[in-house]
């Protein structure tokens, strides 16, 4: 089991990360940060298969997989 | 912000100045990640060009130098050749490396100096204002081609293949994994390293080549028009037609390296520069 941290700070929202993702469990979160983007949000955390192409691909660095124990 | 970034990023210089789903952000990413596996932060020094992709090195907190438009090249020779030791890094633009500093590659690269290049290849000048570049695709409309491009586009890795280079590899930002291993055999190379990324520029190329401000479809496009090295070798010319070809292109591990040569004929100090 692997824990998606997004820091919504960094997003621009080009979701890159939702289109890439071979599980599409990342949606738009609808929240807005505070240069005006909308970050994504982790959907469904259980389906994630820790390929890490959204940590990988993300322009901003600004999404991490952390292991959960 | 990502573990990694936290350890090799510049925090004042926060956050990118780079347009929303760019490309460089990926790269940049994929040269900090073959920097931590190879564990060389201090031997590192980075050298940047004008234009988007120059401002990768001004992130990342290690040896950086900023250079004139399509000069990275004599820059980092003189780095290289000032301490052998240092494992130099050159990001440059499409139009940086083939527009303006054209003649400075192609020399660099049958020098075989030791040092790696990372070409963001985004088709375009997109810092500018979308102007036709070395890159943009024949017949492409762009700011300063209403009637469309009458050129036809460089083929990077093919001239650095032919001007001397030993280690060539293509790559796309939709590749990132395999794009920071291949940074990370290239670095560890000893020979001039050429890597070309193909990176959307959903701002400039986006809108005016291809007709899609949107990250994600502009880079499937991209992607859609390369092949692996691998399967290429099973289809004919004809369906390899305007296909770029990704992968390891070449890796010639016989030549002798510049700076090795250099020293080695320089006599006196025993083919030792200076400490």
């Amino acid at each position: 089991m692997v824990d998606i941290i997004i820091d919504e700070q960094y997003c621009k929202g080009c979701e890159l990360c939702m289109h890439y993702c071979p599980k599409q469990i990342l949606k738009k979160s609808g929240r807005r940060n505070a240069k005006g983007y909308v970050p994504p949000m982790v959907a469904d955390p259980e389906q994630c298969s820790n390929c890490r192409t959204c940590e990988l691909i993300c322009p901003e660095l600004a999404i991490t997989l952390e292991d959960k124990p | 912000m990502n573990p990694i970034g936290e350890k090799y990023l510049r925090k004042k210089a926060l956050p990118f100045l780079w347009c929303p789903g760019c490309g460089n952000g990926t790269i940049l990413g994929a040269t900090v990640r073959a920097i931590e596996s190879l564990g060389i932060r201090e031997d590192v020094a980075l050298v940047g060009g004008i234009g988007c992709s120059g401002w990768i090195p001004v992130y990342i907190d290690a040896d950086t130098l900023h250079s004139l438009h399509g000069r990275t090249l004599p820059f980092a020779t003189g780095l290289k050749m000032s301490n052998p030791k240092r494992k130099v890094i050159v990001f440059t633009g499409d139009g940086d490396c083939l527009g303006i500093g054209g003649n400075h590659f192609i020399h660099t690269a049958r020098r075989n100096l030791d040092i790696t290049v990372i070409m963001v290849n985004n088709q375009i000048y997109g810092m500018t204002g979308g102007q036709v570049a070395p890159t943009t695709p024949l017949k492409a409309k762009t700011k300063t081609s209403f009637y469309g491009n009458p050129e036809d586009p460089f083929d990077a890795c093919e001239l650095a293949k032919v001007a001397g280079a030993t280690y060539v590899a293509r790559w796309t930002a939709a590749h990132a994994l395999s794009l920071s291993r291949s940074i990370a055999e290239a670095i560890t190379h000893e020979g001039f390293a050429f890597i070309e990324v193909i990176a959307q520029c959903p701002t400039q190329a986006g809108r005016i080549i291809y007709g899609t401000a949107d990250p994600a479809r502009l880079l499937d496009t991209l992607k859609a028009q390369t092949v692996s090295v691998k399967s290429a070798s099973k289809l004919d010319a004809e369906a390899l037609q305007g296909k770029w070809l990704i992968g390891t292109l070449h890796h010639d591990k016989g030549k002798t390296e510049f700076s090795r040569s250099y020293f080695g004929m320089a006599g006196p100090r025993g083919g030792k520069p200076a400490a």
